[in-house]
């Protein structure tokens, strides 16, 4: 299986901004729900990205001022 | 069947809409944000998408546009979660009752400015209000008794001037003229899903500017959000601090479609035809010296009484005729100190795109033949 990247957004719709953030610097990307074992903070949504793609998506994040970590 | 009383709810609604509204009842849609397999995530999609139209329809981010149960509960959200008690603002005496009734709740101390005079007086007033101490202006865009526009872009770059906060009801204006709430100044729009965005009822949205305070807007409704479940109390991040709850989906997804309609037709031409109707009613009819018509100005309505006649009389009988209007106060009791002087409002006509001349012409054949004294 090809290895991914994950950025937790704040909110669901943030990570909508985020994919369409992503989709306007040509990463594919995909809205996820991330377990909340992991987040540590219950339900959150996030950005899955192909691992490839892991740091233009980043700075493309940035540019678009959408707060995230990484998980 | 003539419908000419929009501004209470449009009708008919366009093809695209029952469209929209059935497949959200009917699709596989889960709750918005609850969740992350496939349903969930449509219903999110959804959602989502309407948030991006909203906001490139009145100029803002998608994260700014925060779904209510319609245009009655984000002004009350607006009003209720900014303004403190005892605080000074500024309205004026076109209102309605959805920004008068939150407004006493609130208990601000409410300073009126004529709304039926012109641009610069109207700014006039509200600058000298602003300079007692006003923190706020509440008013609508455009009035739902008479045809009348207040210069909302006049009043916003006003109160920026002056850092004053904008509160506008859209109800009327949104769908029918362009509000753009950065270039305009608004802080917070208010606007219905089921009038001039031709959805149902049961949705609406507060659209912040993007350079509004939302930190100083409290959130009326707490409750679940999707997001943060750990926190005893509401997300500071905008949709969701004003969102709690499970969301109104086949409403969202009828105003997105009806969103779609009015820009594939275009507010100027929606304008251009209502204003086509109205010209037709009153070159038919203002010279008839039984009708006295209140106002020419723009928008999408005509307001009128019948000499001898009471309105809610007018209305029933035009009704036996087929012809639905609506007659009363309109939910607006102060805008009437410009209608009837007995205190028992007027009969308006409101029109929507699907509303056409020939319907003018017979609303007015009936009105001389069958309803004038």
């Amino acid at each position: 299986m090809m290895k991914q990247s994950i950025f937790a957004l704040s909110s669901l719709t943030y990570a909508y901004k985020g994919r369409d953030a992503l989709t306007e610097a040509g990463i594919k990307s995909g809205v996820v729900r991330l377990d909340g074992t992991e987040t540590k903070k219950g339900c959150r949504f996030g950005l899955r990205v192909s691992y490839g793609d892991r740091d233009e998506a980043r700075r493309a994040l940035i540019r678009a001022r959408i707060v995230f970590t990484e998980t | 069947m003539i419908y000419f009383d929009n501004a209470a709810t449009t009708y008919p609604k366009p093809e695209s809409v029952i469209e929209a509204v059935n497949d959200a009842v009917s699709g596989v849609y889960g709750n918005p944000g609850r969740g992350g397999h496939a349903a969930a995530m449509a219903a999110a999609e959804l959602v989502y998408g309407c948030r991006v139209k909203l906001a490139k329809a009145f100029g803002t981010d998608p994260s700014r546009v925060c779904f209510t149960g319609g245009c009655t509960a984000a002004l009350n959200t607006a009003i209720l979660g900014r303004i403190s008690p005892g605080e000074r603002v500024i309205t004026s005496d076109l209102e309605h009752n959805s920004v008068m009734r939150p407004l006493r709740a609130a208990k601000a101390v409410t300073d009126t400015f004529s709304a039926a005079s012109d641009d610069g007086r109207i700014l006039g007033q509200i600058d000298e209000k602003i300079k007692k101490g006003a923190a706020c202006v509440v008013c609508t865009c455009a009035s739902n008794v008479l045809p009348v526009v207040l210069p909302y872009a006049k009043i916003g770059a006003l109160c920026r001037k002056r850092g004053v906060t904008f509160i506008a009801d859209g109800a009327q204006a949104a769908g029918f003229y362009d509000i753009d709430v950065e270039r305009d100044g608004i802080d917070v729009l208010c606007v219905p899903s089921h009038k001039g965005l031709y959805g149902i009822p049961g949705a609406g949205a507060l659209i912040f500017s993007p350079r509004a305070d939302v930190s100083r807007f409290k959130p009326l409704v707490s409750g679940g959000t999707g997001t943060d479940p750990l926190s005893v109390i509401m997300p500071e991040t905008v949709p969701e601090r004003f969102e709690a709850g499970t969301l109104p989906l086949a409403a969202i997804a009828s105003m997105s479609a009806g969103i779609d309609h009015v820009n594939s037709v275009g507010t100027e031409n929606i304008r251009r035809k209502v204003e086509a109707v109205k010209r037709a009613v009153l070159g038919w009819l203002s010279d008839d010296g039984r009708i006295k018509f209140y106002g020419r100005g723009p928008g999408s309505l005509l307001c009128f009484n019948v000499e001898g006649a009471g309105c809610e009389r007018i209305a029933r009988e035009l009704d036996l005729h087929g012809i639905c209007v609506r007659a009363g106060l309109h939910c607006s009791p102060s805008a009437h100190k410009y209608t009837a002087p007995d205190g028992t409002g007027a009969v308006r006509l409101s029109f929507s795109y699907s509303n056409t001349t020939d319907e003018a012409e017979r609303f007015c054949r009936i009105m001389t033949r069958f309803i004038l004294p």
